[in-house]
């Protein structure tokens, strides 16, 4: 028994090697990806590069902007969609379906794998397919909030499936011929036996159609039943490759003030429609179809694919749609955020290590150019998504993570700067490093594209660059007192540098500021919006969640600075306030669109609950170790070295 | 007694005061936030932003709290007496006392939006006109004579809202020949047949009342009306409902009268035709990228084109009209669309827009001298 098991396994394991030598990964040509990486596509409501089209794919499908094979072999998000159009059958092999958690899997009994969260391939899944898309279609039918975690990744993996075969069945249309049989006009129209491709159906076809339909009257009924079965067939034949069709918006229309871009089952659509003919790109068609066609030959591949490219170049040129697209392939390729990350990280590392050596006074002085060299990385990136979008640097959620974060990691180098005291710089990498960490998280939860078309309302640059630049500003400026308040209490509790209650005099000082910093901001960034809401929706102040967020940022500051003032709070006060300020900080950015009411419902996001639920629980605790400080001890050098009437 | 008005104008105008403002407006907004996950928007600004006093329920345990309107009310006080009257006048340090009056003035504005502003909206279809306006919430019985002279009579919600239940009033006017008795008014309703034998309907019919809904504009309100004359000795009732197809027509001395329940309407200042409404959306999606609408102002027989779009309104003759929104929503590519118009007066449309210049000035000033002041200290400590 046993040795015939151990020969079934053997040869179960030389049957599935057989499997991946056969589905060995294709290999690109460098210069055959560059023209695919800046080959324009609509999608989404905005023409952008076949490149960001296969990251978010991919980012959706795997959560990750890359995939890595079975052989551990690491490919470009736009080296997958390459497999998946041109190869689909090695790509079903890929295990690039993300799932969190392997109940979904069993949910869709299908084999599980030994990790809960696990890739699986769309071959693997394929048993499970039926299964999957019953409970998608049950799930869909329940609100959106009131969905189990579960059943929401069944609706998303059960998504991306169809994603994948679209995508996988791009080239159908392109990989079959099309014959007509019998005797019709129609047949007479197609003599080849060996088939033709779609562009010359759509070209011959709507002709014979046109005819047909004018000579009604001079045609028996036998011939008719003739042209009509004839007809039939081939639309038949034609609609069976028409739903992946739609995956790609690749052509540009001909008519210039046209906005809408065809895509090949547009093209279907169109050349059928003959009581309305009009001019479509139906010779762009007959150069994609080729492409697929020539997978094994990669010199005829390349031209084929350098004629495509510069056609549909220099037509979108024409309409003003491809200024930005190499850009924007220059902006995906420079990971400019990935970068500063983790330069962010190594400046921290600079930081730390200044502290253990501070006799060194040369290693200080490197910590504030160790941490603008990823400044001046983000910096870039924001820069060039503006030039990309022709927007300011703040339009949708994700952005405020990015340009926030920016402003954080300024504002405390430049209180470095006035009070060299080692922690603002610090503080300056940790920020750093935290913000475009939440950044680059948020990015891959969400996968769409971070520069989606606008809503009317919020086409408008003046009010995005004033309104909600400055808001954005308010939040860093809340969340950067909130970071040093961290530093004064934690300070204090552990009695780090004791004996030096200037220090923690300054430090708090600081804090002060950067509450009337933050006041600044959010208040002029909050009347300012007020301002804009009555330019289009015709009232100031509509008590709107976001607004109230935004008015209760305003009002703490106002609380902090008058408690202050009026000699109820000390130093220490002001520093406990700082904290509950970044909690107010976080309920205004991110907790009212939890609430899932008002107009601000942009950036609507789930899963965020669980994040925000934690930091508000830290930061309760932190106020609760400032509450413990209160009463343990005075506050060192409180009014005294802070006259109310002399610094405000 | 002097004593007594010194310490209540330090009181007034005191921090303490201050901050206590301040951070029950601080809950205020907060509570009424997370209460609009219950009650939606309009009734939470009733009940907690426009209010004198107003109970918050937070789980379960009754919280009772002053309402905005009377705090901001106290807060204008204690910021003209402590931040204005009271303050420092240091004119080398204008900062705060600019800001403050930015504030005061802030809050005039919001002041004057909430008792002498009107809003409304204009839904026309495409080469519809209108000279009134109509409101998204409120309601007004109208009586209308027929025929000339046609004239008609108003009655605001504000007059009969209270009256639920039993509780009756009677209307009159120099001008009818009749008295209008109205009761048990519901702000949301829906109209039944009566159960016979079970329930005294008014002509068979009940009004039913139904829990306000969360988006108030789609609350449908109804109230019992009886016209009454002296001589002859007559009364006539019916059950007045805010969707009614045909308003209740009355005959009193041989002259008919449409009795309606209707949305509160205001007259504009000129007539508006809407000659072409587009709607367009991004390529591929259904994000729209810019509603507009076409129309001409017409007044005394002279008109003018204009394009009213998403955050570009039209503002004329102290009202302003905003492109509000657009049906209907399942519109077939050839099914003719309407475009809403919201409607505003509000005399201190722009004075926010003048208070937030104020308030920044100040701000600015003030942060920008405390800057250079502590950059001053900090570089007398690093000296010494």
């Amino acid at each position: 028994m046993i040795p015939r098991k151990a020969s079934l396994l053997l040869l179960a394991g030389m049957l599935a090697l057989a499997v991946s030598a056969g589905a060995a990964m294709p290999v690109w040509d460098d210069a055959v990806l560059r023209l695919f990486a800046a080959l324009p596509v609509q999608d989404q409501g905005r023409v952008k590069p076949l490149d960001t089209f296969a990251q978010f794919t991919l980012l959706k499908l795997n959560a990750k902007r890359t995939y890595m094979s079975s052989e551990g072999k690491r490919i470009t998000a736009l080296e997958w969609l390459l497999d998946t159009l041109f190869y689909p059958e090695v790509a079903r092999e890929f295990r690039c379906f993300i799932v969190d958690s392997d109940e979904v899997i069993e949910a869709i009994r299908v084999l599980v794998h030994d990790k809960k969260r696990d890739r699986y391939g769309y071959n693997e899944l394929l048993a499970g397919r039926e299964a999957l898309m019953d409970l998608a279609s049950t799930y869909s039918k329940i609100p959106a909030q009131d969905r189990s975690r579960i059943q929401q990744q069944i609706l998303h993996l059960a998504e991306n499936l169809l994603t994948f075969e679209q995508i996988a069945g791009f080239f159908d249309f392109a990989r079959r011929h099309f014959t007509v049989a019998g005797q019709s006009q129609l047949a007479h129209a197609f003599p080849e036996t060996e088939g033709v491709p779609l562009s010359v159906v759509l070209q011959r076809a709507p002709a014979v159609l046109r005819s047909v339909h004018d000579n009604l009257a001079q045609l028996n009924d036998v011939t008719l039943n003739n042209e009509t079965d004839a007809m039939r067939t081939l639309l038949e034949e034609v609609s069976v490759v028409e739903p992946s069709a739609r995956a790609l918006t690749l052509f540009p229309p001909v008519a210039p003030g046209e906005k809408n871009w065809r895509s090949p089952a547009d093209l279907m659509a169109a050349a059928f429609d003959v009581e309305n003919p009009r001019e479509e790109p139906y010779d762009l068609l007959a150069d994609l179809e080729r492409l697929p066609l020539l997978r094994d030959d990669p010199a005829a591949l390349r031209d084929a694919v350098q004629r495509f490219h510069d056609t549909v170049v220099t037509r979108a040129r024409a309409r003003g749609e491809y200024r930005t697209i190499p850009a924007e392939v220059a902006f995906y390729r420079g990971k400019y955020f990935f970068y500063s990350q983790w330069l962010y990280v190594l400046s921290f590392l600079l930081v730390a290590i200044s502290w253990l050596a501070p006799q060194r006074k040369w290693l200080y002085r490197a910590t504030p150019p160790a941490v603008l060299i990823p400044t001046a990385y983000l910096v870039a990136g924001i820069t060039l998504r503006c030039i990309i979008r022709g927007r300011p640097p703040v339009t949708t959620l994700y952005e405020t993570l990015l340009f926030s974060t920016a402003v954080a990691v300024l504002v405390c180098l430049f209180i470095e700067w006035l009070n060299r005291q080692r922690i603002a710089v610090a503080l300056a990498a940790l920020l750093g490093t935290l913000g475009l960490f939440i950044a680059n998280r948020y990015e891959v939860k969400e996968a769409v594209d971070t520069m989606p078309a606008l809503v009317a309302v919020l086409d408008t640059n003046f009010w995005l660059s004033t309104h909600v630049t400055t808001i954005t500003v308010g939040y860093s400026a809340g969340l950067v007192a909130g970071a040093m308040a961290h530093v004064y209490i934690l300070g204090r509790l552990i009695g780090y540098r004791k004996a030096d209650p200037a220090f923690y005099a300054g430090l708090g000082r600081m804090v002060y500021g950067v509450v009337c910093f933050g006041l600044l901001f959010s208040a002029v960034g909050t009347v300012l919006g007020g301002i804009w809401a009555n330019e289009s929706w015709g009232r100031f102040w509509g008590w709107d969640p976001k607004e109230n967020g935004a008015l209760m940022i305003v009002l703490w500051c106002l609380i902090l600075l008058h408690a202050r003032r009026g000699g109820y709070i000390g130093l220490l006060g002001v520093n406990i306030g700082a904290v509950i300020l970044a909690m107010v900080v976080a309920f205004s950015w991110w907790g009212v669109n939890l609430l899932g009411v008002g107009l601000h419902s942009y950036g609507f996001t789930t899963g965020i609950m669980t994040i925000l639920a934690a930091f508000w629980m830290i930061e309760m605790l932190v106020v609760l170790l400032g509450l413990v400080l209160r009463y343990r001890e005075p506050a060192p050098g409180s009014t005294a070295m802070f006259p109310t009437s002399d610094v405000s | 007694m002097r004593v007594i008005a010194i310490k209540l104008f330090r009181f007034l105008a005191s921090y303490g005061l201050a901050v206590a403002l301040l951070s029950l407006l601080f809950l205020l907004v907060f509570f009424g936030t997370l209460e609009q996950v219950n009650q939606g928007l309009y009734q939470v600004q009733k009940e907690y932003f426009e209010s004198l006093f107003v109970v918050h329920y937070a789980g379960g345990i009754p919280i009772p709290l002053p309402g905005v309107y009377l705090l901001l009310g106290l807060l204008f006080v204690n910021l003209l007496l402590g931040g204005i009257v009271r303050a420092p006048k240091n004119w080398r340090r204008p900062g705060l006392l600019i800001a403050h009056s930015g504030i005061l003035f802030l809050i005039l504005a919001g002041f004057v939006t909430y008792h002498f502003s009107t809003n409304g909206h204009m839904t026309l279809y495409e080469n519809e006109s209108a000279g009134e306006y109509e409101s998204y919430y409120t309601w007004e019985i109208a009586i209308t004579e027929t025929g000339p002279p046609q004239r008609t009579f108003v009655i605001p919600e504000s007059r009969f809202a209270q009256l639920r239940g039993n509780r009756s009033r009677r209307f009159e006017a120099a001008d009818l020949p009749f008295a209008l008795e109205l009761k048990g008014f519901l702000p949301n309703s829906m109209p039944r047949q009566a159960a016979p034998g079970v329930e005294n309907g008014v002509d068979g019919i009940v009004l039913e009342s139904r829990e306000a809904s969360r988006e108030a504009e789609q609350n449908i309100a109804g109230i019992y009306a009886a016209v009454l004359t002296a001589a002859p000795q007559s009364r006539q009732e019916a059950a007045l409902w805010g969707m009614a197809r045909a308003p209740w027509v009355v005959s009193v001395n041989d002259r008919d009268y449409a009795i309606d329940l209707r949305r509160q309407r205001w007259s504009a200042p000129f007539a508006i035709r809407l000659d072409k409404f587009t709607r367009e959306l991004h390529p591929g999606t259904g994000i729209a990228s810019n509603f507009q609408s076409e129309v001409t102002t017409i007044e005394n027989g002279s008109e003018r084109k204009v394009t009213i779009r998403m955050n570009e309104p039209l503002r004329y003759k102290g009202h302003t009209f905003y492109q509000a929104s657009w049906g209907p929503q399942n519109a077939g590519p050839n099914t003719s669309l309407f475009s809403s118009l919201a409607v505003v007066r509000n005399p201190a449309d722009q004075w926010p827009l003048y208070a937030s210049c104020i308030i920044s000035l100040g701000l600015v000033i003030h942060f920008i001298q405390a800057l250079l002041h502590y950059l001053r200290i900090e570089n007398r400590r690093r000296a010494t």
